[in-house]
């Protein structure tokens, strides 16, 4: 049996008593390339939110990597969606991508030489060589998301999370992005938020669905009843590369969803 | 000007400047991009209530101010994390309260004490060498810490809820900086005065950080920035017979408003 990258157990969440999230439950086995998807305000960004303990879940329980959030963090890599975050911060590309190395080496003093290499590594791998000494400010907000993903590749994570990571990124440099984490997909798990089916249909093993309630579809290809489920009555046209080889049957409790 | 260097109270003069450039510089770097130029305020008027206190009790002044303005950080850092919404207005009611605890406390004490004026303006050219010595050291410590600990400060600064995820201890992290930022506060009023710390620790660092793609480079330019501030300022106020804190102001609010309109 494979070990589990993300255990979700009974989770419960809402903002001033206004349910987000209920009664969430879902593992991730370790090595799957998985894509939350949902409306907006479904609540995946929420879900992405508490895996990386930025928020406290109301009530059930949160494995990663077989251990309490808290403990997993240093091994967890995190691409927030914002990547306008103080941008006025005096902090060069560099700099910004040797922050993901905290947690992982020491914290005191400068960087070591091993946080240097990954980092530069993680430049590289990103194409982001010639920025490297540039203020991070200056850059064009499609440059400041790879410098954000370079930031979390720079841990050597053995989860990696983004939230919308092609939300600022042009269509032809969307694919470029999926082929890449498609190789880091090798050495670690990934957990994508999207609201683009199209953009990730192509890459992803397994969907999510997230509307208040999360439907895991494990290694299936979505299709157009997938998204019914998660949209509502809403038709959504579905639009995806490759044939769709396995239609997926009704959620169980669909039918109350849509009254 | 050799005439100038010559005597005590000048050379003093120009060492304390230097600590207090280089404190401001560092220090004021970190409360800049924090943005808690309001806070840090709040702790070099709240500081008073310590030198009230001190002097009630018959410690030294420095001391109380100092063990008082920890205190006041700690509370403002608990503040600011547990009740983001309200942080802005306790920042203001401990601000004013500080200050009427010191004064009230003070006015309690029988005997000799400085005036409320000298905490405000400070006296750069009446500097003993001994309190200079007490400041040089704690300056040290200051500085000392801010680089054994730069990368999880810059973190913090940058951005908190991501150091979070790096699973960093955002509060501790967050109250030892407000910790070093009153420790720097108290160490710059004794020598330079109230208004002057607040001048130094805001504007220098302003405009380096326009100038800078780092907070490392920030920091190195700001202190030079406070330097030229305080010098120049220094120079005017002995040559044309002015208060000195008043001058090292004009000249770096003059600095601040040429600089202003150009946008990065």
């Amino acid at each position: 049996m494979r070990s589990c990258a993300v255990e979700v157990e009974g989770l419960h969440f809402g903002y001033n008593g206004q349910p987000v999230l209920e009664n969430v439950t879902f593992s991730v086995p370790a090595g799957e390339f998985l894509a939350l998807l949902g409306p907006n305000g479904g609540g995946k960004t929420t879900l992405l939110k508490l895996l990386v303990g930025l928020l406290k879940p109301s009530r059930g329980a949160i494995r990663l990597l077989g251990e309490p959030v808290e403990r997993a963090l240093p091994r967890v890599g995190y691409v927030p969606q914002d990547t306008n975050v103080n941008k006025d911060f005096p902090v060069t590309v560099t700099e910004a991508v040797l922050m993901g190395r905290l947690g992982r080496g020491r914290w005191l003093g400068p960087p070591g030489a091993s946080d240097r290499a990954a980092a530069a590594r993680a430049l590289e791998r990103m194409g982001l060589d010639d920025l490297a000494s540039r203020r991070l400010g200056e850059l064009s907000q499609g440059q400041r998301q790879r410098v954000l993903i370079a930031r979390a590749l720079a841990s050597s994570p053995e989860l990696l999370l983004l939230d919308e990571p092609t939300a600022s990124v042009d269509p032809s440099a969307q694919d470029d992005l999926f082929e890449l984490l498609r190789k880091v997909n090798d050495e670690a798990t990934i957990v994508v938020v999207s609201h683009d089916l199209s953009a990730v249909s192509s890459y992803v093993r397994a969907v999510a669905c997230v509307n208040v309630r999360v439907h895991y579809h494990a290694s299936g290809t979505i299709t157009e009843e997938t998204f019914r489920a998660t949209w509502g009555h809403c038709p959504v046209e579905l639009l995806a590369h490759g044939v769709p080889h396995r239609v997926l049957g009704r959620h169980p409790g669909h039918e109350e969803e849509q009254g | 000007m050799i005439e100038l260097l010559q005597q005590e109270f000048v050379r003093n003069a120009l060492c304390a400047g230097l600590l207090a450039a280089l404190l401001c510089g560092v220090i004021g770097s970190l409360v800049v991009v924090n943005g808690v130029v309001f806070l840090a305020g709040g702790l070099a008027h709240g500081a008073y209530g310590g030198i009230g206190l001190a002097y009630f009790l018959g410690y030294p002044p420095l001391a109380g101010a100092a063990l008082f303005s920890v205190g006041l950080s700690g509370l403002m850092a608990w503040i600011t994390l547990k009740e983001s919404r309200q942080a802005d207005t306790v920042v203001g009611v401990l601000w004013a309260a500080g200050m009427a605890f010191g004064i009230i406390l003070l006015d309690l004490t029988p005997g000799y004490h400085p005036d409320l004026m000298s905490y405000l303006f400070g006296s750069i050219v009446a500097v003993p060498t001994a309190e200079l010595k007490v400041m040089a050291a704690a300056a040290a410590a200051v500085i000392g810490l801010t680089v054994l600990f730069y990368r999880p400060l810059e973190i913090l600064s940058y951005d908190r809820d991501y150091a979070r995820t790096r699973g960093l201890p955002v509060g501790p992290l967050y109250a030892f900086l407000l910790v070093l930022v009153a420790l720097s506060v108290v160490l710059v009023i004794s020598v330079v005065g109230l208004i002057l710390v607040i001048a130094l620790l805001s504007i220098p660092p302003y405009i380096a950080g326009r100038f800078s793609s780092s907070l490392k480079g920030m920091m190195i330019r700001a202190t030079a920035l406070s330097l030229l501030f305080t010098f120049s300022g220094l120079l005017l106020a002995f040559r044309f017979n002015l208060s000195s804190g008043a001058s090292v102001i004009a000249v770096a609010s003059t600095a601040f408003f040429l600089v202003l309109p150009f946008r990065r």
